[in-house]
């Protein structure tokens, strides 16, 4: 569960996966990487490697939905969207996340 | 990663690797497709696609591997650290193993037995158009007459209701009992099998397809002696003709007629018999030609009403026929039929006698004549090996909670480093599923070399077919109590153990004194409830084997000290009716003046045979109510012979066989109950069977009561008369009582030799002692004094161990506190006190508990078994001394060693 060089924020890639697809709704595994590429920049780019064992994982512990359609151009794809528990836990670990980061940066900047 | 691998390839199938593959694929398409739109080739694009998404194979490894591993990984680790936490402490494992062994594998011989007696439907097609038209558990030959629900059909109202009723489309009849008929197979020596008549459509509708050759079929029947053919038992065919096909079509001699072997039965046929098998199948039609000088196929109208009753009868429902339709049609028949019987009886014999009728029942689950007292017997043996099962799952769960109170400090700091208590929970109970899982393989082992004995223990005569042992239905009765042993042992330990406050328990040095007292009181009761539950096995034990020597040691009201009885057929030995009575005196002085006889009579019934005559009689001076009198036919000198004394009058003798006067000996229960001013002789019994021949027998003699039959009732009212005077005539077969000097046994052959002289045809139909008889009568008694006996042995022996293990560990875990103790001047003997009074509080309990359930258990054995009359003081004693002197015994070790407990290193240690 890498984020791609530097390694700046080890085991957010689930939560950086939840998020997408709440916001953007159902997709496939290229289209979340695009996603958070095209919001992120360069700085954060997923690992392609690190993307499908979380997906599958996520969807293994039932808090993302997994189902084959046809994508944009015609092709066979696996779309995943999030589940209520999925949902439940993007709240919490969103939360969670701020409390770290927020916590985080006050250390930083006091001087 | 073997395993995994291993497990990952049995468990996933490939519609998982190729959708997978499909995804993968489905994104470096995308990303080439993006790649080309900024303008690479496409070769460049797809080699970029590639590279930037790295190696495809690996990817795919790891993807995968979160798919299975999520839910395997868990598993398998649980399994691993269960077998490894049992593997380091393989004592406590292998304990447990055992006990839960014993205690499946009992439950589950003794579910197989019930299955295979009560539960399972015969293997026929449509079992449920087969509709059964006699009573179920009745077997035997009833000569006589009867009222209400009619229990065997004769053959001839069997072929009347198969002729003209409808609303089946087929039907068979069967011998209820079976037979034992010498055989002789290529003119070597005959020997004794057992054969079971059956006739109609019988193999057809019991949906059989024989092994080999064919069954003969109710199309063949052409009047008696017609079809001398013979069905072979599949195990007979394997054991004694080595599954041999040249078997089928040769002849052999059945009781001296020749039989052709036309086929063998499939493997596991059990025909409607769910009771003994017989080795051979044969043709009713073949009865008479069996039983020379007997016709069973005709009711002789000179006897009505008596019948021969002897057969079950099924019919297969027509479709759409309801049984209640049926019901109607039979009855309809058969009531005709029977006022055609009765046809010349007085209106009053006729009205009692025309009470019978059918009653139909679903056929699925056939007829068996244990089944009844089988079933009785397997409740109460289920519920015995039931309460062992539960000591078993209790001490288990002790000895688990044990360990999981050791290991607190341990699940403490797991917990605090974050594993779940859901983790936790799982891991124990994965433990206790390991550990039945073994017990559930031993007992499946114990249960293949257990129901055996116990089936042969439950029907004497014969072994009834068990079925597979993987039948599917005791397996998932061993499943069940593996998942309830799994959660009974393992849930609560689990719970309690995981149920820990963090900080509490890291705080904790062990200095405290017991600690953890929540699982303690817990372990505690699980103790006492181990202790009654043996105690009350140990009571019901002592019970039954009270019972047992009851019976045993049954004062019978004569000596049944070397008395040996012989019932010999004349009719076999081809004598004429008319000239039987010469031929029993013959041979009783042939007998007599054997070496080695001491004294021989002979009696139409014998002794605790289980055969027996009673009929409705008429008293001299009697005005009560009509009632019965059980009677016997005897020769001259019974009662001298025997050695039942006699109160007044004299003993029958010759003169009275050989036309003298009707005469009788009535014992004192007959007097007490038909002779109300006490003076027996010269009154005349009026047996009142027979309304067109009622003999008047004039009372000479009074008896003592004797048991004669019926060991577990008391001694009913019983007249005896020459065996010449009834009805009927002399007996055809009757019992020689022969008290010999020495072992009976040892005579037998030479009064075989004897009896057979000159005449190989004749037939002894029986040979055993008076003890003999009562021990197969005590049977059932003997098989649950025995089987209560060892299961309460062995509830005993769990319970000591539960006891011990937890004062043991008690006495560890407060090794501080009792240093402290002695260090300020307690000595060995307060220490020791301390511990057993632990103990005698667990006692206590347990007794008590124990004692109260035996006595509402006793009161329901009381109802059920002769010679179980309510808690006996003597049985209760020896219960408690036992339990107590085994109890101390297991709790003397830990209080010894907490005595021993050295100060200093007590307080030094932790």
């Amino acid at each position: 569960m890498n984020v791609r060089t530097p390694d700046r924020l080890q085991g957010s890639l689930s939560l950086l996966i939840l998020k997408s697809l709440a916001s953007r709704g159902s997709m496939h595994g290229y289209g979340i990487t695009v996603h958070i590429h095209t919001v992120a920049g360069d700085v954060l780019r997923v690992e392609e490697g690190s993307l499908y064992p979380a997906l599958h994982r996520l969807t293994q512990d039932g808090l993302l939905r997994a189902e084959w359609k046809t994508s944009e151009n015609n092709r066979r794809a696996r779309y995943y969207s999030l589940t209520a528990a999925g949902r439940k836990r993007l709240a919490e670990e969103e939360q969670r996340f701020l409390e770290v980061s927020d916590a985080v940066r006050r250390v930083l900047m006091y001087v | 990663m073997g395993l995994y691998e291993k497990l990952r390839n049995t468990l996933r199938p490939n519609a998982l690797n190729r959708e997978l593959e499909e995804e993968l694929r489905h994104h470096m398409e995308m990303k080439a497709l993006d790649c080309e739109r900024w303008g690479m080739t496409e070769e460049q694009a797809r080699a970029e696609a590639r590279r930037v998404f790295g190696s495809h194979t690996l990817h795919k490894e790891a993807t995968r591997d979160m798919d299975v591993t999520i839910w395997l990984d868990a598993a398998t680790r649980d399994l691993k650290y269960a077998a490894r936490q049992l593997w380091q402490s393989p004592l406590f494992t292998l304990v447990a193993v055992l006990t839960l062994s014993i205690g499946m594998g009992a439950n589950s011989a003794i579910f197989s037995l019930l299955h295979t007696l009560l539960l399972k439907d015969l293997n026929v097609p449509s079992p449920e158009r087969l509709v059964l038209l006699t009573a179920p558990e009745a077997a035997g030959v009833n000569n006589g007459s009867s009222d209400g629900v009619r229990a065997l059909l004769s053959y001839a109202e069997f072929a009347q209701l198969r002729s003209s009723v409808r609303s089946f489309d087929s039907m068979f009849a069967s011998e209820s009992g079976t037979t034992l008929v010498m055989v002789s197979f290529d003119g070597k020596p005959a020997e004794p099998f057992r054969e079971r008549l059956v006739g109609g459509d019988f193999f057809i509708m019991l949906g059989a397809l024989p092994a080999a050759g064919r069954f003969f079929t109710a199309s063949e029947e052409r009047g008696p002696g017609s079809m001398p053919f013979a069905v072979l038992n599949y195990n007979l065919w394997k054991n004694r003709f080595g599954g041999r096909p040249e078997v089928v079509g040769a002849t052999v001699r059945i009781q001296g007629r020749s039989f052709t072997i036309v086929g063998v039965a499939p493997p596991g046929f059990q025909g409607e018999n769910t009771g003994g098998q017989p080795d051979l199948w044969l043709p009713l039609m073949m009865q008479p030609q069996l039983m020379a000088g007997r016709d069973w196929l005709r009711d002789e109208p000179s006897r009505m009403p008596a019948k021969l009753m002897w057969l079950h009868s099924f019919g297969r429902l027509k479709q759409g026929v309801t049984m209640a339709q049926a019901q109607a049609e039979v009855n309809a028949v058969f009531k005709s039929l029977l006022e055609q019987d009765y046809r010349g009886l007085s209106a009053e014999s006729r009205k009692q006698l025309l009470t019978q009728y059918l009653q139909l029942r679903p056929g699925r689950k056939g007829v068996s004549e244990i089944r009844r007292d089988a079933s009785r017997l397997l409740a109460i043996l289920l519920s015995i090996s039931a309460s062992v099962l539960l000591i078993a799952c209790a001490n288990l769960a002790n000895l688990l909670l044990a360990r999981s109170s050791s290991r607190r400090r341990e699940i403490s700091v797991r917990l605090a480093l974050g594993a779940g208590r859901g983790t936790l929970i799982r891991q124990m109970l994965t433990e206790s599923l390991l550990l039945a899982l073994m017990g559930a393989a031993g007992g499946l082992l114990v249960m293949a070399i257990t129901r055996g004995v116990m089936a042969k223990m439950l029907v004497s005569n014969s072994t009834p077919e068990l079925g597979n042992l993987l039948d599917p239905a005791v397996l998932g009765f061993t499943g069940l109590l593996l998942v309830l042993t799994v959660l009974l042992c393992g849930l609560a330990p689990a719970i309690r153990g995981t149920r820990t406050q963090v900080g509490n328990e890291l705080k904790d040095t062990g200095r405290g004194t017991a600690g953890g007292r929540g699982t303690l009181a817990m372990t505690r009761w699980l103790v006492s409830a181990q202790v009654g539950t043996s105690l009350l096995l140990l009571i019901g034990a002592g019970l039954f084997i009270q019972a047992l020597d009851k019976l045993r040691t049954l004062d019978l009201g004569y000596s049944k000290d070397r008395l040996l009885l012989l019932r010999v057929d004349g009719l076999s030995a081809g004598v004429p009716k008319g000239r039987l009575r010469e031929y029993f005196r013959e041979l009783q002085e042939s007998i007599a003046a054997t070496p080695g006889v001491a004294r021989v009579a002979w009696s139409e019934n014998g002794l605790i045979s289980g055969t027996d005559s009673a009929d409705d009689v008429a008293v001299d001076g009697y005005t009560g109510e009509t009632a019965g009198a059980r009677w016997d036919q005897v020769g001259p000198g019974y009662f001298s012979v025997v050695g039942i004394p006699l109160r007044a009058g004299r003993d029958i003798n010759e003169r009275d066989l050989a036309g003298g006067p009707p005469v009788c000996v009535v014992n004192e229960a007959f007097v007490k109950k038909f002779i109300p001013d006490g003076k027996p002789l010269g009154k005349r019994v009026t047996n009142m069977f027979n309304e067109k021949d009622r003999p008047a027998y004039e009372i000479i003699g009074v008896s003592a009561n004797a048991v004669v039959n019926q060991v577990r009732r008391a001694v009913s009212p019983r007249f005896y008369i020459p065996a010449s005077q009834s009805p009927e005539g002399m007996p055809d077969s009757v019992y020689f009582e022969v008290r010999t000097a020495g072992e009976p046994k040892q005579l037998l052959n030479t009064l075989r030799q004897v009896i057979q002289r000159g005449n190989d045809a004749v037939q002894i139909t029986r040979a055993r002692t008076v003890e003999e008889n009562l021990e197969l009568t005590a049977a059932p008694e003997r098989m649950i004094a025995r089987l209560s006996a060892a299961f309460g042995a062995i509830a005993l022996l769990l319970a000591a161990l539960g006891l011990y293990g937890v004062l043991a560990y008690g006495v560890s875990r407060r090794a501080n506190e009792i240093g402290v103790r002695m260090a300020l001047g307690a000595r060995a003997p307060t220490i020791v006190s301390m511990v057993l009074r632990e103990s005698a509080v667990m006692i206590a309990f347990g007794a008590v508990a124990g004692l109260g359930a035996a006595a509402a258990a006793v009161r329901l054995a009381a109802s059920q078994f002769y010679g179980v009359s309510g808690l006996q003081w003597t049985v209760v004693s020896a219960a408690l001394f036992l339990l107590i002197a085994v109890a101390l015994a297991a709790a003397a070790i830990p209080a010894w060693r907490a005595s021993r407990i050295d100060p200093l290193v007590a307080l030094r240690h932790d």
